[in-house]
């Protein structure tokens, strides 16, 4: 008994106390990959605690269940035994069915996704290449963006984007997608998203959420920039930052322009050949 | 019918018969691609190309011996796309299915960076500095 109220005990430490601790300070810029690991080996403990003190109270019901009574055996103990092993199971129950019920619906729109992606191939794609073993399309879209599609192993460059991009900067964005596919992000964000669906309001649920969203683009920006150097990609996101009006994608170029010591990513900007908002703000969406 | 899904309706007819036709088109042109039959009001034709026009997706030519040409904007496919799109991007759920460059951060993600890169607040998130 001491053991499973030990483990639900650690349960409840990863899920109130891990936040705190791992959002602590801003180590976690530096460091994206040790921040990532962290937070997915502190939930899986989480999950490996719950599940064996479940497991735990289980078997202790069945040896409790199935032990010969003897004259004066208190009963108190094998009855509480017995009923918390009965209301694991339920909970068992209860939880494999939200999460299989959660897990359909992230599946059918992902399914959706995807498929509105594969249209969008067949409809605007210009030309399509192969990077290693990534299939990068280039489709005709007045809007500059790119993004993977885990379930397609592809990625998709709009020409926009191309006309406003270099080749180093474009290589270095190519890189960055190809990051999320090889490194297999698509799964580690649907884990987290998973999580969250199945705990709605749970603040740490949704911290873990957006720390995984975040740290992963991160990882990404970082690999890139190890392939085509800092440079390329701190030009590459400040260019789309100002296009696109997003104050976040400024500052990741800032972080690696810092990181190579330079000041690309402003001048990044400078080069875009932008004035500064009048209030001198960059508007996030 | 109502007049809203009429006006629909009838600014998709004008958009095919554009989107079909090689070449600018004037008006009457407009009013002949409905085929057979008594077509639109040449005045409710104009009014669905200012409308159209206002919304982007209509161009309209210098007028040539008196007469105005128009054209479509962008082509069909550039339209659905963009509409893909947007249902991909602008759509939350839809959106976390895909790796997107632009990033998925949110405000609290914002000031983690802030803070990182000794950036103070919002108020100095300035693009001339």
């Amino acid at each position: 008994m001491i053991g499973v109220l030990g483990l639900l005990c650690y349960c409840a430490a990863t899920v109130l106390l891990a936040p705190a601790v791992l959002m602590a300070g801003t180590w976690q810029v530096r460091r994206p990959r040790l921040a990532l690991g962290l937070w997915h080996g502190v939930f899986a403990s989480g999950l490996v605690a719950a599940g064996a003190s479940l497991a735990w109270s289980v078997i202790a019901a069945v040896r409790a269940n199935f032990s010969a009574p003897e004259a004066g055996t208190p009963w108190m103990m094998p009855t509480v035994l017995v009923l918390t092993g009965w209301i694991s199971l339920g909970a068992v129950g209860a939880v494999a069915a939200l999460v299989l019920q959660r897990a359909e619906s992230i599946l059918i729109v992902d399914r959706h996704s995807h498929g509105t992606v594969a249209a969008l191939l067949e409809l605007a794609a210009v030309r399509t290449t192969l990077v290693g073993r990534t299939r990068v399309s280039f489709v005709g879209v007045e809007e500059p963006l790119a993004f993977a599609a885990p379930g397609l192993n592809t990625i998709i460059i709009s020409t926009a984007l191309e006309e406003v991009l270099d080749p180093a900067e474009l290589r270095a964005v190519i890189e960055h997608e190809r990051t999320h596919l090889l490194q297999r992000h698509g799964l580690v964000k649907r884990l987290a998203r998973l999580n969250s669906s199945c705990l709605p309001g749970v603040l740490c649920a949704r911290r873990f959420e957006r720390a995984t969203n975040t740290l992963i683009e991160l990882i990404a920006d970082d690999r890139a920039a190890r392939i085509c150097g800092p440079r390329a990609v701190s030009a590459a996101l400040a260019k789309l930052a100002v296009a696109r009006e997003r104050e976040s994608m400024l500052l990741r170029a800032e972080r690696l322009a810092a990181r190579c010591g330079h000041d690309s990513g402003r001048r990044g900007v400078a080069a875009a050949g932008l004035a500064p908002r009048s209030n001198g703000i960059v508007r996030t969406k | 019918m109502s007049e809203r899904r009429m006006r629909g309706e009838l600014e998709a007819s004008v958009m095919r018969i554009l989107w079909d036709s090689p070449v600018p088109l004037s008006v009457r042109d407009i009013q002949g691609g409905f085929g057979a039959g008594p077509g639109p009001a040449v005045t409710t034709l104009l009014t669905v190309l200012e409308r159209l026009r206002l919304k982007g997706q209509v161009r309209r030519g210098e007028a040539v011996a008196g007469v105005r040409y128009y054209s479509a904007a962008e082509s069909e496919s550039g339209i659905v796309s963009r509409a893909m799109l947007n249902a991909l991007t602008e759509s939350s759920d839809r959106a976390a299915a895909l790796m997107n460059f632009a990033g998925d951060l949110g405000e609290d993600d914002v000031d983690l960076l802030r803070r990182a890169l000794g950036r103070r607040g919002r108020a100095e998130g300035n693009l001339g500095e």
